[in-house]
């Protein structure tokens, strides 16, 4: 399970760098666009939305979008749009490691730092990386 | 016609309208937002774009499945939302609600000092539909058959179910020697968004120099806890700016303390509104007189006070729809907490924990589970129960550790707000949601972690409580 950890934050470092180009891009076509392009250095946490990974994923994922970490990374949708889209500031793709900035921020000056600081590391890493599917 | 190939159309039509929605509500149009069909996102510049194009669903297992979703309140509308987002076309979802539009109460007190108006607050549930393929049923529920797992409705037809969501809000006591007539006519409480919100905002207006606005404020738990002293300060700030000389605000709390952000409430009654707002705490043996607006109280060391008001705005305690004697929750035992006035359930799945109660969920206001009766709280409450069931229904067990989080932002005067968030870790000896921070923890140096409200009041805060708002309405109305 450790091991499991560690490696999805190694590899969360590189979805963002490529989330991040795509971003500056204008490709926050959000999920699509990230999924596509991410995916493959994540393939061993996250596999592909169902419709949209028929033709884009890698062979060995199955037609059902992961879905852990969905509950957790709902808590931003209120605030962030359905799916993390909208709403403040979207969160998806490399947009999602932004949460990790507030851990310092004092929580009494910026509603997202007390936000933030609610959750254990753990959680905080499984809803960035159900964001960066 | 392929429906697998026009899906992945459907999915990138809709994230642009998603993004061209927030791009106008992050732009400025929040305020002044009227939330009905024919909203931003309504694109008719393709003829293949319809105003809501379809949600992309989510594939699972699940087939020939029904969930009946009951109330089509802020907890409502989100379970049967994200039911069929994260359970997919083989979970039939039908949403029973009598009334054709969702009037907020979230922001209703801005209809107080008429910066908004109760139309502005109100919300179509036409996306349910045609985005996530919702049924709607207009009707209110008249009983449930736990034993054949049916609904019957109010106009006597009967649906049936796999698992039952009841997501009934609150019903209001008829307290303080004030009947309901009294409430709709002379002295609302107005603590659900509709016609007692205008009226209140009527009486307001006609208060003239040293008039005196009494509200009171029932024993917790009850809706939003931080409304009534919000309200207190909208009405105090448009008194004043209004012109009006002397009036008060006079505000009777049956709780021994402020229950929702002290500091920014105490700070803001012994500032901004010092010598308008006068807090009693502790009050008990409230008795109004609905014709000469009489308010007659014992305070906190017995003596018996007399106020007389121009106008009094009593928020009579509340319990869950249905809870009271021969109503329909009660007479299926759901409202099983101590007191009789909510139902108990199981936050791993929203699952009442009655005995033979298997399979109904109750979501939101009507609920007991350790969190704030609040909207943005019921739409996680709902979401965790949505994903219970979807969980369930494919042979798996619910999260074992759910996370809710309440964020609200409280207006001070008509131009300032303040905010005020927790996020909420299941507690596995209590079986509670607990507030969490310093990295999720529920009990810091020995104390028990407490929600944080903002250091500061500001027009920032004002500003974002639009995005937030809209935000909000926007996940769980479409």
């Amino acid at each position: 399970m450790k091991t499991q950890v560690e490696h999805g934050r190694r590899a969360l470092w590189v979805a963002a760098a490529a989330c991040a180009v795509l971003a500056a891009c204008g490709g926050s076509e959000g999920d699509t666009a990230a999924t596509t392009k991410s995916s493959p250095t994540l393939s061993t946490t996250r596999t592909s939305t169902a419709l949209t990974g028929a033709s884009t994923v890698a062979p060995t994922t199955t037609a059902a979008a992961s879905t852990e970490g969905r509950l957790l990374a709902s808590n931003c949708f209120q605030c962030h749009g359905t799916n993390g889209t909208g709403g403040f500031d979207s969160i998806r793709g490399g947009e999602a490691e932004e949460i990790t900035e507030f851990l310092t921020k004092t929580a009494s000056r910026d509603i997202m730092a007390a936000h933030a600081q609610g959750y254990t590391p753990a959680q905080l890493q499984k809803i960035i990386a159900y964001l960066q599917q | 016609m392929n429906r697998e190939t026009h899906m992945h159309t459907f999915k990138i039509t809709s994230e642009l309208s998603r993004r061209q929605w927030f791009a106008v509500a992050a732009g400025g149009l929040a305020a002044g937002l009227v939330p009905l069909a024919g909203r931003a996102d309504d694109h008719r510049t393709s003829p293949r774009r319809t105003s809501t194009p379809p949600a992309t669903l989510a594939t699972t297992a699940i087939t020939g499945k029904k969930v009946v979703v009951v109330g089509g309140g802020m907890a409502g509308m989100t379970a049967a939302k994200y039911l069929r987002l994260w359970g997919g076309k083989g979970l039939e979802v039908t949403l029973v609600e009598p009334d054709t539009l969702y009037t907020s109460s979230i922001m209703s007190n801005l209809v107080l000092n008429g910066s908004r108006t109760i139309t502005g607050l109100q919300y179509s549930r036409d996306a349910l539909t045609q985005r996530y393929g919702v049924i709607r049923r207009a009707g209110s529920l008249a009983s449930i058959n736990r034993t054949a797992r049916t609904v019957t409705l109010s106009d006597g037809s009967s649906l049936g179910y796999d698992r039952l969501v009841l997501a009934p809000g609150v019903s209001f006591d008829e307290a303080y020697g004030l009947t309901q007539a009294d409430y709709d006519t002379r002295t609302p409480h107005a603590w659900r968004g509709g016609a007692q919100t205008t009226l209140l905002r009527q009486q307001i207006t006609a208060m003239q120099d040293r008039d005196i606005f009494v509200m009171t404020i029932p024993k917790a738990p009850y809706r939003c806890p931080p409304g009534p002293y919000e309200r207190a300060c909208v009405v105090a700030d448009h008194l004043k700016s209004s012109g009006r000389a002397g009036c008060q605000v006079v505000v009777l709390d049956e709780n021994p303390v402020i229950q929702a952000e002290r500091h920014t409430f105490e700070t803001a009654f012994s500032g901004l509104h010092a010598g308008v707002i006068r807090y009693v705490p502790n009050v008990s043996g409230i008795q109004i007189d609905p014709v000469t607006r009489a308010v007659t109280y014992v305070d906190a060391v017995g003596g018996t006070q007399i106020v007389n008001a121009r106008v009094v705005n009593p928020i009579a305690p509340h319990r869950a729809t249905g809870s009271h004697a021969g109503g329909w929750l009660a007479q299926a035992g759901l409202n099983n907490s101590a007191d009789g006035r909510w139902a108990m359930v199981n936050v791993l799945s929203y699952e009442s924990t009655l005995t033979g109660a298997e399979g109904i969920h109750v979501v939101g206001d009507a609920a007991s589970c350790g969190m704030p009766k609040a909207g943005h709280v019921a739409n996680q409450e709902a979401k965790i129960c949505a994903d219970a069931i979807v969980r369930l229904m494919t042979g798996a067990q619910p999260d074992p550790q759910p996370v809710a989080n309440s964020a609200c932002y409280s207006p001070i005067t008509a131009r300032s707000a303040s905010w005020l968030t927790a996020v909420y870790q299941y507690d596995p000896v209590d079986r509670r949601m607990k507030i969490a921070n310093s990295g999720g923890q529920t009990v810091v140096n020995g104390v028990a972690a407490t929600a944080t409200e903002a250091a500061s009041v500001s027009q920032d805060n004002f500003e974002d409580m639009g995005t937030w708002f809209n935000t909000l309405m926007k996940d769980t109305s479409a």
